[in-house]
């Protein structure tokens, strides 16, 4: 028996890619490349800030749709 | 009187307005006071969140910290919060909207039953908030200041006695309404400023170029210690699962799905706002101010240069908005720390419900009226300021709150021991000279996590009515 309370596949997966993204964008791999001016770390940050709340959105309205059907 | 007074004078007057036309409602009951009767719908919900979050430190300590310390640092920072969005959404809205209390602390006092937790996290909250409250002042302060021309002091002292009077009497419902207001107040202002800049000067990467022509360090990964980007980071992604005046909200939502739903919109809204700051309004402050002493004045040195007086006055009130919403927000979560979490038992049996509902109309004024006094002598770059204060919250009630919902071996020794060792470690790498700043979140985190498993798997195992009572809050 499982002594976590069990939590949806869909939010699992959504948690661990959030957390592999951030791991990899903190690698000092991503603080030397530059673009227009800003560290690759800086846009990563960025696209993290716009992707992680879209997909989360997306994510909640698919399954709250599925359950109204 | 300028436009500008008059628009802010307007604006002040309005929000009083909207505390006595709440205060109607709401001193009649502990629910109606504390969440607004749980019936706040998604949308209004949502935007309520978001300007609680979207703080001065959103608006004037966000640009002032990209300035000071790098775009990269401060996008750090700030993904963190719109991370802890989602961490939020799937960690604890549902089981804490399903819990139906006030608090974050009736939560752990009821997961946890002992005094140490009863009193323990309130006080944490108090000190944390206390601090998060001055940093907000200094905002109002400094803003009324460079665009109004009122003494600092003076701006700070007239802030603070307006939002005091709407929070006190108005509570959740006042508070609602403001931050609603306030919200789009502000996402208009920072928005509207971006926008007008990208069309008359170029795009971000256009402006981010520019700046980092004559200031390279506005785009490297340099000022800081590796462990202060990462820490600042995870500060506030464990921050938004525990912070009282985001928790609140959730207990204001009309069922588990809004709640949820409202944190995902939020977070959304917020991070087009903050994005618009740091990648446009800091680049352009960077090459046309290059020299400023106090980084947290670039945005009004923008809009002084920039706009006209009409757009200035309402700069003022959306930065006013901005300090107002988090600070009535944080306020109320004080003040239930204190009436509610440390007092409530107290007040509930010696006190009619309207004497209690007028002694925690005192004690937000109480707190209010230290914070500014604090405020009198203001920290520099106040974002770096609160986020150390925010840590010492995430570090304490992170692991024993998401244990406690999640794990069913979180039992009570393991709970006290990962709430005082969280803090505990916490404050002492903090203070530790040569630590690198908000770094000491990665060491009391970890910390907290390991003291939760060791004493949860030596101490006594939860009751069985306990687990029961955790998985209905799953499942329901």
């Amino acid at each position: 028996m499982s002594h976590f309370f069990p939590m949806k596949r869909s939010d699992r997966g959504y948690l661990i890619s959030i957390l592999i993204f951030a791991f990899v964008a903190f690698l000092p791999w991503s603080h030397r490349i530059r673009f227009s001016g800003m560290a690759l770390f800086g846009w990563l940050m960025a696209a993290l800030m716009v992707f992680s709340p879209a997909i989360a959105l997306f994510q909640f309205l698919l399954s709250r749709n599925r359950k109204t059907k | 009187m300028t436009i500008e007074h008059i628009l802010v004078l307007t604006y002040l007057v309005g929000c009083i307005g909207i505390g006595i036309l709440a205060s109607r409602k709401v001193l009649v009951s502990r629910e109606e006071y504390w969440v607004a009767g749980r019936r706040i719908g998604t949308f209004v919900n949502a935007m309520a969140i978001m300007a609680a979050l979207a703080s001065g430190g959103s608006i004037i300590g966000v640009m002032g910290l990209a300035y000071g310390r790098g775009i990269p640092y401060t996008l750090a920072l700030f993904a963190g919060a719109v991370v802890g969005f989602p961490l939020a959404s799937i960690l604890i809205a549902k089981p804490l909207r399903n819990f139906g209390k006030f608090t974050i602390t009736d939560f752990l006092a009821d997961r946890y039953p002992h005094p140490i937790v009863r009193y323990a996290v309130p006080s944490i909250i108090v000190v944390s908030f206390t601090v998060y409250i001055v940093a907000q002042m200094k905002a109002a302060g400094i803003t009324a200041n460079a665009l109004l021309g009122i003494p600092y002091n003076q701006a700070v002292t007239l802030a603070t006695v307006v939002f005091i009077v709407y929070v006190s009497i108005g509570g959740m419902v006042a508070i609602t309404w403001t931050d609603v207001v306030q919200g789009v107040l502000m996402l208009l202002v920072v928005l509207g400023t971006a926008v007008a800049l990208m069309f008359q000067f170029g795009t971000p990467t256009t402006l981010i170029g520019e700046a980092a022509r004559r200031a390279p360090e506005i785009g490297q990964v340099v000022h800081m210690p590796l462990a202060s980007y990462l820490g600042s980071f995870v500060i506030w992604a464990a921050a938004i699962s525990v912070i009282p005046h985001i928790v609140m909200r959730v207990f204001t939502a009309k069922d588990a799905r809004g709640a949820r739903l409202s944190l995902n919109v939020a977070m959304i809204i917020y991070s087009i706002m903050i994005l618009g700051a740091v990648l446009v309004i800091v680049p352009y402050g960077k090459t046309a101010f290059p020299d400023l002493t106090d980084a947290d004045q670039i945005f009004l040195r923008v809009i002084q240069r920039e706009f006209p007086p009409l757009i200035r006055g309402l700069a003022v009130a959306a930065v006013l908005a901005a300090v107002m919403s988090t600070t009535d927000a944080l306020l109320l979560a004080c003040s239930s720390a204190i009436s509610h979490d440390l007092l409530g038992h107290v007040i509930e049996k010696k006190f009619s419900p309207k004497t209690g509902s007028r002694i925690t109309v005192g004690m937000t004024w109480v707190i209010g009226l230290v914070a500014m006094i604090l405020a009198y002598s203001p920290p520099k770059l106040i974002t770096e300021f609160y986020s150390a204060a925010i840590g010492l919250l995430s570090a304490a009630l992170f692991v024993p709150t998401i244990a406690g919902i999640w794990w069913k071996k979180a039992n009570l020794s393991g709970g006290i021991a990962s709430l005082v060792i969280g803090a505990g470690v916490y404050l002492a790498v903090q203070f530790t000279p040569g630590t690198p700043p908000l770094s000491a979140i990665l060491f009391a985190l970890p910390a907290s996590a390991v003291a939760m498993a060791i004493f949860g798997a030596i101490g006594r195992p939860n009751a069985p009515e306990m687990v029961e009572k955790m998985a209905h809050l799953h499942s329901s």
